[in-house]
């Protein structure tokens, strides 16, 4: 890869897109310093304008429990809840989904530790859970908060615990109501599911989300861990491990969020736990509470399966398409040598040569939240308001923490649909004319001289590698023309509209 | 005009009509008049319907700038705050005001101008034909419905005090100015409806000019050698998925007319329904009915083809007060749309087809300064699964208060206008007597 190319790469890979003055910076510092750099994100100054700007949303600082006491359904007197009081309470609650789609927007756009939140929204993806299910919609951000972000650069069984563990993971998967069947819970408790919800009734955690509380096995959580979360190979496990495996984690309910020592809101629930031994890949876990947890868990996490997994999906995500098998295996062999420790992985993958392999530049197709942050840092002024930009964001048919899929939205080989193409050229326009108006004041780094010094090469039509892997079919009167910079277009729209800007 | 002078005005017109000596002063006065149209009106207790057809938007005509919930629903839509340019009006008590209807502000503050929201048909009706005929019709199921609400309240007013009276009541009490017979006023009372004169709608209201030259400046770029394909195809199928949405929503918007004048008429049609009150003097019900409310496509905010028709409705009202003169003490503007829009904007800078709507009340003994009825939440539950604002309050309860606590008419006569329907809101609610209202 020649070294502008590498500079541009090195942005678009390790950052949400080029901000005024990135790529001068990057070539005066060189690229190894700026990845070395990302690597260590708590060594960068933070953002003073970012922090005031965060300090202005209250719940994006507020724990799941604390959460769950403000916002949560308010406790019944009585005769429970009637169904304006519900819809009322979840109207209230509307100001934290809101207010983590700030967060979120802010960080991306503006945090100088980009690839951490690059890696945040990775791993939010990998452990989707859905702000539309029930009593995630006041979760999802504090699961962003509590489960992803510490742990994004760090060791994934800690990643794999704190998401397990979160009353956010709890609620999606629905492992709160995951109750030792009849007949194998602790002797002496004949019914331990329906005795639990009359001792605590407070644990109940939105009656109007969940009419009907089943007790017994329930396997979701257990399919979406095997699945999604860790092996991803169907061949490497049996139908019979994932039953085992919701076994292990019967019990893992909500804490009761009301009781004053609630901390975490996760409780594990003795009495609804299957203490019974299982055999789960092949290896017996005795029967032994709330370690028989921890213990699969260990076992997900060191699993070959999983680092292969895990490790093919980092590396589509940075390399933004397939990595070869190859890449694959050592990235693999760096996961189990290392402990899951995810800084290593991605420090070997940005040290590959088949990072920077020039098939590899602007060879991705930004997702909506891409676009959309790169877009905003391109103008180089972070929004007054992000507030449009969670609107924007469903218009493309991504909105933020609402993805319904336990898989997240893709974060490689993604191509954009119809309506997202429809929508962005909307998007781009509404920022060229203020029609969309997320400034008080036009920024000036939405001038088309502006946008494109900071987007420096990348706004070149492309023109080798890249052309070869996109052979066109048919022809048309002029469109085989290369198109020279002098005639790059005078409006921003055009910029941030156009086929490079869609790109990475 | 302050609400105190207001009702001196008022009171001075009741002494009028109340001595004969004056009266008889008054018709001879309005019979040398050179000009038959400066003659006043006679005294009589009036309803005027004004249909906005499309569905207006209800929350760009009392916008929520304060609600941070606004801007999401609404990224491109949404009006700024107050004080701003292109800011809404302040209407106090959190209540704002779409700028383009800011000659409305001074009839709120002075208690001749209130909102009810939350309004609509009891059920959810996506097609502006079915909708507008419930509010027609008066009912909830009008699809086979063949007299509207406005016709038999017209027989309600001709109904003979006593019922020995046999005499057939052959007095025209209501009147219209539309192209077609409008089904509010189908029935067996004598109505008398005007044709509009001609008309026409800008061509082709459903494009997005800035867009389709945006599209056309980067298309070369895409067909350019060495763009992806599965990116140069999502190009061309955005382009093409948004031209064949503009044009569904052109063809929609086109229906949703359904035939009448577009609202840049209503000043010079009001003009002409208060002179056909003047024709008729037994003429007490009003109907005018204007296009231009389907706001699919390039609602704008501040400016733009909302805030156009707005202030084109605006101005109608503006008319139809001037016309009425001293008549509009008398006198009770309610003005409706099938639904209202849909909370969140669409792909193309519009909103669709939503529920809750809004209901305008305009005129004498209208307690206004006020907006009736729960204000909807735009939080959370709303914003990615439903799109709806919901309904908070039928759409016949202003219009039975109208009927009994302005016309004077009885409960029973409201049972007969909407039949099946029982009110639940006190008429007092939207029409307080002047001089009860204005004590402490």
């Amino acid at each position: 890869m020649p070294p502008e190319h590498k500079i541009l790469h090195v942005i678009n890979r390790l950052t949400y897109g080029p901000a005024p003055g990135d790529v001068e910076r990057v070539r005066a510092m060189g690229v190894a310093a700026f990845i070395r750099q990302q690597l260590e994100p708590d060594a960068l100054p933070e953002s003073r304008d970012l922090t005031a700007r965060l300090e202005a949303l209250p719940t994006s600082r507020m724990g799941a429990v604390d959460l769950f006491r403000e916002y949560g359904p308010t406790p019944g007197t009585g005769g429970g809840l009637g169904p304006s009081q519900v819809l009322a309470a979840r109207d209230r609650a509307g100001v934290v989904a809101r207010e983590a789609v700030q967060a979120r927007i802010l960080r991306a756009v503006a945090a100088p530790g980009q690839l951490r939140e690059l890696l945040v929204d990775f791993w939010f993806n990998h452990f989707n859970v859905d702000a539309g299910h029930g009593l995630a919609r006041i979760w999802a951000g504090a699961f962003e908060r509590e489960a992803i972000r510490p742990h994004a650069m760090g060791r994934f069984l800690d990643l794999l615990a704190a998401t397990a563990m979160h009353p956010a993971m709890l609620i999606y998967r629905e492992n709160w109501r995951n109750v030792a069947p009849r007949g194998t819970g602790e002797p002496g408790a004949d019914d331990p599911a329906s005795g639990r919800e009359e001792a605590a009734g407070g644990e109940s955690p939105d009656q109007e989300d969940v009419p009907e509380r089943a007790g017994g096995l329930d396997e979701t959580y257990a399919g979406t861990l095997l699945a999604v979360h860790t092996l991803g190979d169907e061949t490497a496990y049996t139908a019979e491990d994932r039953t085992a495996l919701a076994r292990v984690f019967t019990g893992w309910r909500l804490g009761a969020p009301r009781s004053e020592t609630d901390k975490n809101g996760f409780f594990f629930d003795q009495a609804a736990h299957d203490p019974t031994d299982k055999v789960f890949l092949g290896r017996t876990i005795p029967g032994g509470g709330i370690a028989e947890g921890a213990a699969a868990l260990r076992i997900l996490a060191g699993h070959p399966a999983t680092a292969g997994h895990v490790c093919r999906k980092l590396a589509a995500f940075f390399l933004a398409g397939e990595p070869s098998p190859e890449l694959v295996e050592r990235l693999k062999d760096v996961f189990l040598a290392r402990d899951g420790e995810i800084r290593a992985v991605v420090e070997a993958l940005f040290a590959d040569p088949e990072f920077f392999d020039e098939k590899r530049f602007a060879a991705g197709l930004k997702t909506p939240l891409r676009h959309v942050v790169s877009a905003l840092r391109a103008v180089g002024t972070p929004p007054d308001d992000a507030t449009p930009l969670a609107g924007v964001l469903a218009r493309m048919g991504a909105p933020l923490y609402y993805c319904p899929d336990p898989g997240g939205y893709p974060g490689s080989g993604y191509a954009p649909t119809a309506r997202d193409m429809a929508a962005r050229a909307a998007f781009a326009a509404g920022l060229a004319s203020g029609g969309l108006a997320l400034w008080s004041k036009r920024p000036p780094g939405l001038s088309p001289q502006a946008l494109r010094e900071t987007l420096g090469g990348a706004q070149e039509p492309a023109s080798g590698a890249s052309s070869r892997q996109a052979p066109r079919a048919g022809k048309k009167a002029g469109a085989g023309k290369p198109v020279s910079k002098a005639h790059l277009p005078a409006d921003p729209a055009v910029i941030l509209a156009g086929p490079e800007f869609m790109r990475y | 005009m302050n609400r105190r002078r207001f009702l001196a005005s008022l009171a001075l017109c009741a002494a009028t009509a109340a001595v004969p000596g004056a009266a008889l002063a008054a018709k001879r006065a309005a019979g040398q008049a050179k000009d038959p149209l400066n003659a006043p009106l006679a005294p009589r207790k009036r309803l005027v319907v004004v249909f906005l057809r499309g569905g207006a938007d209800a929350l760009s005509v009392l916008p929520p700038v304060t609600d941070p919930f606004y801007t999401l629903a609404r990224p491109t839509t949404a009006l700024p705050g107050p004080g701003q340019p292109g800011g809404a009006v302040d209407l106090g008590e959190g209540v704002f005001l779409h700028p383009a209807l800011a000659p409305l502000a001074a009839w709120y503050r002075d208690g001749r101008l209130a909102f009810v929201q939350g309004l609509g048909t009891p059920a959810l009706i996506r097609d502006h034909d079915a909708a507008g005929r419930v509010v027609e019709a008066g009912l909830p199921n009008a699809s086979a419905a063949s007299d509207g609400w406005l016709n038999r309240l017209a027989l309600e007013l001709g109904r003979p005090a006593s019922p020995e009276a046999k005499k057939p009541d052959r007095a025209v009490r209501a009147v219209a100015i539309s192209p077609t017979s409008p089904l509010i006023l189908a029935g067996k009372a004598r109505i008398s409806v005007l044709p509009p004169g001609r008309f026409a709608y800008p061509a082709s209201e459903a494009a997005l000019p800035e867009l389709a030259a945006l599209d056309k400046a980067v298309a070369p770029l895409y067909a350019a050698k060495g763009v992806p394909q599965p990116l140069s195809r999502a190009f061309r199928e955005g382009a093409a998925w948004r031209r064949d949405r503009l044009a569904a929503y052109e063809r929609e918007m086109v229906r949703s007319r359904n035939g009448d004048p577009p609202v840049s008429r209503f000043p010079d049609l009001a003009a002409r329904l208060v002179a056909e009150f003047r024709r008729l003097p037994e003429a007490a019900l009003g109907f005018l009915a204007f296009g231009g409310f389907d706001t699919h496509v390039a609602q704008g905010a501040a400016t733009g083809r909302l805030a156009e028709a707005l202030g084109h409705a605006a101005g109608g009202l503006a008319a139809l007060a001037g016309a009425l003169g001293p008549a509009l003490a008398e006198t009770v503007v309610v003005v409706v749309s099938e639904f209202g829009r849909g909370l969140l904007e669409n792909a193309v800078g519009g909103t669709d087809n939503g529920h809750g709507g809004l209901m305008w009340l305009f005129g004498g003994s209208v307690a206004g300064g006020r907006v009736h009825g729960e204000e909807p939440s735009l939080a959370g539950r709303r914003l990615y699964r439903e799109r709806l604002l919901p309904v908070t309050m039928d759409f016949r309860e202003p219009l039975a208060a109208a009927v009994t606590a302005h016309l004077g008419l009885s409960g029973e006569a409201v049972a007969r206008v909407f039949p099946g329907f029982e009110p639940r809101v006190r008429p007092e609610t939207f029409f307080g007597p002047p001089d009860a209202a204005s004590r402490p």
